[in-house]
């Protein structure tokens, strides 16, 4: 691997962040309430970060998807908003079944509109009763004539309540998962389609979550993104993709709380000496600080493989896995640093730790990162 | 009011070296001020080299060349930086 950026990558990545910066001056107050920024979504839209990967002659930026998770990683050091974050990644790395399966025709209809932010995209897989062994899924596809009828219901997808387009994945064969699934673009606003509201929880409040259910949705055969039956090959790739992707905004995360933390261990406290005094304090900051980098390392070794063209998988599920652990323990650690003000509401660092732990459960559990590893393996 | 040179600098100092509120004048001595030290002076050598991928020979890790925000910025042009 050789990281070796360019004048132009620094400078974006560095314009990146002070733009995040000014995207979330109310965050405490949208947290409490879990209010999604529309206007920051247009921002992020009008600045090309939700269609960074998408091509340049369909409205995307053409990055090429380093330099995407390097601009993307500058954007989360700046914006302090794990919900928008999670929205704008669901939305365009969730969707990268469209910018790799969908035919030359697809993609000239649907990604214009994916990278301006016109629509918003969601990706619909987890069901209630499979959870994360997707491949077990029960919504089904079946061909009628000119058309698919959709039948079932997803839970935990991003953006699902606010989304007007959805990428469903779905059955439509018996038999092995390789075969038989197979990934459908269905507008939100369709008869049969009921967007249920957002389910409120732990973190990451500012992104609209909630289940979304087909009853008998048409669905026309060009919908079918891609081919017939390549259903999971389509999924394994984008979750490469998207489990690198979507962890840039752990990194930025963990590197704002080890800011954070440092200066409020430099900051003097008259009578008593600073934090930073104290060596307990200041190893912690060290091993906070070697939790940032060795997550950057195995994050940029996944996405150089990516963008040269490799594939990923073990590479992949062992980003996701060790940068939202480090993301959790970075969090926990910070609130060691800051004390009793670190459970305070407000501060901002109790809501980085609830951010944190809800980045153990998207794009595949920890332990489903371990069973990938593991398979990886041959065990 | 656009990114300079010595703007990037000088907030970098401020920012992560001083970790706040502070004024530095772009002559001004950085080690006299306590700005920066042995260690710090890594960290700004480390900046240099991420921010604007300026790699720093040991030859020329000459703390005294480095002494002023002004001195920083003649360096980073002499090396083709740009903002």
């Amino acid at each position: 691997m050789q990281l070796d950026w360019s004048a132009a990558d620094r400078s974006a990545h560095a314009a990146a962040r002070s733009f995040g910066a000014t995207l979330a001056p109310d965050i405490e107050a949208r947290d409490r309430t879990g209010t999604f920024d529309h206007s920051a979504w247009a921002a992020l839209a009008e600045r090309g970060f939700l269609g960074s990967f998408a091509p340049e002659n369909l409205g995307g930026g053409g990055h090429d998807f380093l330099r995407t998770v390097y601009l993307h990683e500058g954007l989360a050091r700046g914006l302090d908003d794990a919900g928008l974050l999670l929205a704008a990644h669901a939305h365009l790395f969730g969707c990268l079944p469209i910018l790799l399966g969908a035919t030359p025709a697809q993609q000239e209809r649907w990604v214009p509109g994916l990278a301006a932010g016109t629509h918003t995209y969601a990706l619909a897989i987890t069901e209630a009763a499979t959870g994360s062994d997707a491949f077990a899924m029960t919504t089904r596809a079946e061909r009628q004539g000119d058309r698919y009828v959709l039948h079932g219901e997803k839970v935990w997808v991003s953006n699902g309540p606010v989304a007007d387009r959805i990428l469903v994945f779905a059955r439509t064969a018996e038999g092995a998962p390789m075969s038989s699934l197979s990934c459908f673009l269905v507008h939100g606003d369709q008869d049969g389609v009921t967007r249920h509201p957002d389910v409120p929880r732990l973190g990451m409040r500012t992104c609209a979550v909630g289940p979304v259910s087909f009853d008998g949705v048409e669905v026309p055969l060009d919908h079918c993104v891609g081919r017939e039956g390549a259903g999971a090959q389509l999924f394994l790739s984008a979750m490469e993709h998207e489990r690198i992707g979507i962890m840039t905004a752990a990194l930025g995360s963990m590197d704002r709380l080890l800011h954070r933390c440092l200066r409020h261990a430099r900051a003097p406290r008259e009578p008593r000496a600073p934090l930073r005094s104290h060596q307990a304090v200041t190893h912690r900051l060290a091993a906070l600080r070697m939790e940032l980098e060795t997550s950057r390392l195995v994050l940029y070794q996944a996405a150089w493989r990516i963008s040269t063209g490799r594939r990923a998988p073990t590479e992949a599920a062992i980003s996701k896995l060790q940068v939202s652990e480090a993301h959790l323990r970075a969090a926990l650690i910070a609130i060691r640093t800051f004390g009793g003000a670190g459970l305070v509401e407000g501060t901002g660092i109790e809501r980085a730790y609830r951010d944190a732990t809800c980045g153990l459960m998207y794009s595949g559990t920890s332990d489903i990162q371990r069973n990938t590893i593991a398979g990886m393996m041959g065990i | 009011m656009a990114n300079t040179l010595a703007s990037v600098v000088t907030e970098f100092l401020i920012e992560d070296i001083l970790y706040g509120e502070a004024e530095i004048d772009p002559d001004e001595d950085l080690y006299e001020a306590g700005v920066l030290d042995s260690m710090s002076f890594l960290r700004l050598i480390e900046f240099l080299d991420h921010r604007f991928g300026v790699v720093t020979d040991m030859e020329d890790m000459d703390m005294a060349r480095f002494n002023t925000v002004n001195r920083v910025v003649a360096h980073l042009r002499a090396m083709n930086a740009t903002v």
